[in-house]
């Protein structure tokens, strides 16, 4: 997880505020509350997130309705700032759930190869032990280190089927899930359908890339036009307030270039990771 | 392109090279004859690390585990190293075993590497539109800068605005315009993956269409 966190301050000052929790509650559905609770560990709550993403909505709404009044009537200011409130809300609840996503294609990238190295070490060796640790120091990223949390818990005696299980039940990609159920299956009864499921989960791998890639396309031609008109309707307005020769217009490029950076995570996320490349 | 495409070939090699090997494996035996089946087979075209390899595992320098070790370090920070470190845990554990499940790998593989092929050839064919696209803006954004100082004043007579014209006022917006078209330029050749030419071309349209239309702005009487 990176050091600088944006999402983790608006989750802290949703819990610092002691009544936001029920303003909050009405954003959470049952996806958001699985993501906020996979990507914070308990830290914060859903509820908290939501709470922190309405407060910075409202600090926007303030905030740009200052500084518009100058420029607009105070109605058009209080409408611009309310779909700008609104926009700040969506972000932060949309950078959570890109995130999460996130974070399975990069679990999702490491499980086939993970569960074949699983599959094989059992079955050249006969021993699940083996194929934990093997699996633990190869470099699958969260699936390496989860298994690598087992190794103590194993040592003590706790039986690897079991741990591997519990695993299992907290892991937020339903590939994995499914891998390691059949890989537990498949060393409890010798007879199942693990191979399926390790071809399978190749082909999921496949599909979410080909899905992903023929988004790529519209999504791309929203972020043109964005990036082309959004300038041209901004300069219009500031021509005809006759704010054109004021060295104000100097940050145009500017705000652009942030602006661009936001639309480019939220519309062009993390696909190519997927396959290699 | 010309890089990219020898790296393609490679890779393509690299994936037959592999697939001989383990189905030499999978006929149960040792892995340092089926290495040496396979760079006997491919000969001159068989890839160096594994030519090197074998080498030392055949001068008695270099045990089967540690020779592959190499190979695996040579690949390093490209898309083969994690596919050749699993075949290392493979066969540290069961040439047989490892050598069919290998196979069965490659084979997913082959269909990823058509799969990224099929994504290049779409952000190509977008490249070509997104250049398009952003000549033009790059274009209508000279425009508007040479049309800026009378914009103003033509507002001005409609009694929205007050100001006068400077070369400063000038100078400000037709700068601004002119970073706004090139960020939004450097933005969508990010995200296309194209050169950064793109640049110079949008450059010229703006300049061109800024010279012109001022241009055409001075000939009226």
């Amino acid at each position: 997880m990176e050091t600088v966190d944006g999402l983790r301050l608006v989750g802290r000052i949703g819990k610092a505020l002691p009544g936001a929790r029920r303003l909050g509650a009405p954003l959470v559905s049952l996806d958001f509350k699985e993501a906020a609770r996979y990507l914070f560990q308990g830290s914060f709550s859903a509820e908290d997130i939501a709470a922190g993403a309405i407060l910075m909505g409202l600090l926007a709404l303030t905030l740009s309705t200052v500084c518009l009044a100058h420029l607009f009537s105070i109605l058009s200011a209080a409408i611009l700032s309310f779909s700008l409130a609104v926009f700040v809300v969506l972000f932060v609840l949309n950078s959570i759930t890109l995130r999460y996503d996130g974070e399975i294609a990069r679990i999702e990238r490491e499980t086939p190869y993970a569960l074949e190295e699983l599959a094989t070490i059992y079955l050249s060796t006969g021993s699940v032990f083996d194929a934990i640790l093997y699996v633990s120091q190869g470099d699958y990223g969260t699936v390496s280190s989860a298994l690598a949390q087992m190794i103590p818990l194993l040592n003590a005696g706790v039986p690897p089927e079991h741990l591997l299980t519990q695993m299992a039940r907290r892991q937020p990609s339903a590939t994995l899930r499914r891998g390691i159920l059949s890989f537990v299956n498949f060393v409890q009864t010798d007879s199942t359908n693990l191979d399926a499921v390790i071809t399978d989960s190749h082909e999921n791998l496949q599909r979410r890339f080909e899905h992903l890639t023929l988004q790529w396309e519209s999504r791309m031609m929203v972020y043109a036009g964005l990036l082309v008109f959004l300038p041209l309707i901004v300069v219009l307005g500031l021509a005809v307030r006759g704010l054109c020769s004021s060295p104000l217009v100097l940050l145009l490029p500017a705000f652009l270039f942030g602006l661009s950076g936001l639309l480019r995570k939220a519309l062009l996320p993390h696909d190519s990771i997927l396959i290699g490349e | 392109m010309k890089a990219q495409d020898k790296a393609n070939e490679a890779f393509d090699l690299f994936l037959d090279f592999i697939t001989y090997f383990c189905t030499e494996l999978t006929a149960g035996v040792s892995p340092e004859y089926a290495l040496g089946r396979a760079i006997h087979y491919y000969g001159d075209r068989s890839p160096t690390p594994f030519n090197s390899a074998f080498d030392g595992i055949v001068r008695g320098t270099d045990s089967f585990v540690s020779a592959w070790r190499k190979v695996v370090r040579s690949y390093e920070q490209s898309s083969q190293c994690r596919l050749l470190r699993l075949l290392g845990q493979f066969l540290e554990k069961s040439a047989l075993v490892g050598g069919a499940r290998m196979l069965r790998v490659v084979q997913q593989i082959r269909k990823n590497t058509a799969l990224t092929k099929s994504r290049k050839n779409l952000v190509d064919a977008q490249r070509s539109k997104v250049l398009a696209l952003s000549i033009v803006s790059s274009a209508v954004l000279g425009m508007i800068a040479a049309i800026a100082p009378i914009l103003a004043p033509a507002f001005t007579l409609l009694g929205l605005v007050h100001q006068q014209e400077t070369l400063s006022a000038v100078l400000h917006i037709s700068s601004a315009l002119y970073l706004t078209a090139i960020v939004s330029t450097y933005r969508l050749s990010q995200a296309a993956k194209s050169s950064i030419r793109m640049l110079l071309l949008c450059s010229l349209s703006f300049f061109v269409t800024f010279a012109l239309t001022a241009n055409l702005l001075t000939a009226i009487p």
